[in-house]
């Protein structure tokens, strides 16, 4: 048993000739062989020595041999099972699959002001309460709902944060590091049962790794999780303006980074992860929303796909709108759809607002309308005899004759369209009597409802609360003694 | 009676060979053919209001009518063989008005009003005034359904109206109107007895007309 995700049941889109394929991977190789990464970690470095890689121990510069990239990339599963502390929502990433879910925001959005806030605990607990709720948020992203709530000391927000949505839901949790709490994150997840995504080996770019990222991924090894390899590329200041360059370089940054882990520990589970946006030219920062990010997802998934390695990708879950309006839905279906549509193994899509800034379950309801959209679209149109249904339009012949009453239309009608639980769909004079409401009233409505009903499926063990109350005392000794924690 | 049970629950689980089985079981144990209708119609009444509390959509409804109809196409033997008067919740005549060739909506309102237990007569699309007439003269039903889906064939449902009121027959029926364009206020302007925007709040509509008319 595991989560379904959708389907994508016809070729996926793609938007690069077979011949530019080529020619970004090349440029990658050639990127990795001469201009090479830094990597500020010296086991790592040593490492890459060992197997073939010229490394200069001063400037800590690795340039990496073709073969050797070749070799590690064809150690990465292509497809492979994350387990959760409930094995129905373990997922299987990788082929036709594609998964939707929770994005991040430092604070909560206020609906009518559109202010933003740091949540309190119960906030916290209703976002997650929501997202566990939600049939198609199937996993959680790191800082997700936010990246803490009020009331915690701030090396102890991320901690306290996993640990409510381990309560809270038995999806799989996202990971992240700050203050060198790996340890302890990675502790509380084997205690609770369940594995955790992280994108452990986060490129500085353009073609650095911290020594901080590389512990990450050391870490994230040794407890047996699977590695994230994520780096944000901003098109125009951290890499090339063009499209073709910044992907060529972006590319070589993982494929850095997939070299690491497979020496670290061959044939590892790796995910690509990415955060890949334009440059604003106004105020410089990254320019949500934009097209071009949707293009660069499509050609990186197109890449990706070909070298057999599950992606996920992030425009949609974040757009340069502050509230939940046209440009927020304009700039998140377009990006979403494109994900799904060219081969994404992952969407982070449900909450997020702008940027990593602000998250909201009421988004987070909205999107999940758009998921199950979009899931509708991906998988297609079946053909067959009984979809056909020429007998059927033989036997009802023309008017007077209709479908409405017919079994087929019975069976099949819920198959063939997708009913959106929050979208307007009444008539006009319906909709003047019911109060003029719209699909944000509904999610409202709707928010309430799971507030009041759901439960999550599978409650932590006295035991499992034990053991993880032990493991954030110890971590808040280790925080004292670091002078980081009064 | 347990025949009675097992009919109804046949009709909730839109199981349309259990509904001729039951209907048969009622012929051969000699029962009373109306009372076989309420019960098929009492079916039909619980399965309406699923659709008005939204648990069901439009085709769960229309495929409970149909296989509403496949048990009473077995009754209709005997209801002829036995020449047996059928108590229908009304009648009702339905037409897009005289201008105007769009029908879907006036379609669904029909059907639903067929499976709802009306006996609907259907004078088709692009009706004149005078068809309306004749047809009520001739019929004398309990209700005028009339559709317009355009803003310039609207005006063509206060003519036909009019045109009732000069033949001496406008109180002798209850006039509903519907359509895209149509609004509540447009009806009351046109002399309308009332107005609904859905097919399925049509047929409530109808009910209401009759209920209170019997």
């Amino acid at each position: 048993m595991a989560r379904k995700g959708f389907k994508r049941n016809f070729p996926p889109l793609e938007i690069l000739r077979k011949e530019d394929v080529e020619q970004i991977k090349m440029a990658s190789l050639d990127i990795l062989k001469e201009t090479g990464m830094t990597i500020e970690h010296k086991t790592a470095l040593e490492l890459l020595q060992k197997n073939g890689c010229l490394v200069d121990f001063d400037t800590m510069r690795v340039r990496f041999p073709e073969g050797l990239v070749k070799e590690c990339l064809s150690r990465c599963p292509s497809s492979y099972r994350v387990k959760t502390r409930d094995e129905k929502d373990d997922l299987i990433f990788g082929g036709n699959t594609v998964y939707f879910h929770a994005a991040p925001g430092m604070g909560i959005v206020d609906l009518d002001s559109w202010s933003y806030r740091e949540p309190t605990e119960r906030e916290f607990i209703e976002s997650v309460t929501v997202l566990d709720a939600l049939e198609y948020n199937d996993y959680y992203s790191v800082y997700t709902p936010y990246f803490g709530y009020s009331g915690v000391p701030e090396v102890m927000k991320m901690t306290m944060g996993l640990v409510q949505l381990i309560k809270h839901s038995t999806k799989l949790p996202g990971a992240g590091f700050a203050n060198y709490n790996w340890d302890f994150n990675f502790r509380i997840a084997k205690a609770a049962g369940t594995e955790v995504m992280c994108p452990a080996l986060m490129v500085s770019s353009p073609l650095a790794l911290s020594e901080f990222a590389v512990e990450a991924a050391y870490k994230t090894l040794e407890y047996g999780f699977p590695c994230g390899v994520d780096t944000g590329s901003v098109f125009g200041s951290t890499s090339p303006a063009t499209l073709a360059g910044s992907l060529a370089e972006f590319n070589a940054e993982l494929l850095g980074c997939i070299v690491l882990i497979q020496l670290i520990k061959p044939y590892s589970r790796v995910f690509v992860y990415g955060f890949p946006h334009s440059q604003n030219m106004r105020n410089g920062a990254p320019n949500f929303g934009n097209i071009s990010n949707v293009m660069f997802n499509a050609a990186n998934n197109q890449i990706w796909r070909d070298y057999g390695v599950p992606v996920r990708n992030t425009a949609s879950c974040y757009t340069s709108s502050k509230k939940i309006d046209f440009q927020n839905g304009m700039e998140r279906s377009m990006a979403a759809t494109i994900s799904a549509l060219s081969g994404a193994s992952a969407i982070n899509l449900h909450g997020g607002i702008y940027g990593e800034l602000t998250h909201h379950p009421v988004q987070a309801i909205l999107d999940n309308d758009m998921a199950g959209m979009i899931g509708r679209f991906i998988q297609g149109i079946d053909v067959n005899d009984e979809t056909l249904a020429l007998d059927l339009i033989h036997m009802v012949g023309p008017v007077p004759g209709h479908f409405l009453d017919k079994e087929h239309t019975f069976n099949w009608w819920q198959h063939e369209q997708h009913i959106e639980e929050c979208a307007d769909t009444m008539t006009y004079p319906e909709w003047e009597r019911e109060g003029k409401m719209d699909c944000i009233d509904y999610a409202k409505e709707k928010m309430k409802k799971i507030l009041s009903n759901h439960e999550v499926s599978k409650k932590l063990s006295v035991e499992q609360e034990e053991e993880i109350n032990e493991i954030i005392r110890e971590e808040e000794e280790f925080y004292k003694k670091r002078g980081e924690l009064n | 009676m347990e025949i009675y049970n097992d009919l109804k629950n046949a009709l909730l689980s839109y199981n349309k060979k259990e509904v001729q089985e039951c209907v048969e079981k009622t012929i051969s144990m000699n029962l009373d053919a109306n009372k076989t209708i309420e019960v098929l119609s009492e079916g039909m009444a619980l399965i309406g209001d699923k659709f008005a509390r939204n648990e069901i959509f439009l085709p769960a409804m229309m495929l409970a009518a149909n296989v509403m109809n496949a048990g009473m196409s077995i009754l209709k033997i005997k209801i002829e063989q036995e020449r047996i008067q059928i108590n229908y919740r009304g009648k009702v005549i339905i037409g897009t008005v005289f201008g105007d060739i769009h029908d879907i909506g006036k379609n669904l309102v029909k059907i639903l009003l067929d499976s709802q237990g009306f006996q609907v007569i259907d004078l088709g699309v692009n009706v004149k005034s005078d068809v309306f007439i004749k047809s009520i003269k001739d019929n004398k039903p309990d209700i005028l359904a009339l559709s317009a889906l355009l803003t310039t064939t609207a005006p063509e449902m206060g003519k036909t109206i009019q045109a009732i009121k000069e033949a001496n027959l406008r109180d002798s029926i209850k006039i509903m109107i519907g359509g895209a364009a149509i609004t509540e206020k447009f009806a009351i302007s046109i002399g309308a007895d009332g107005y609904e925007p859905t097919a399925p709040l049509a047929v409530k509509l109808a009910n209401e007309f009759v209920n209170k008319h019997n």
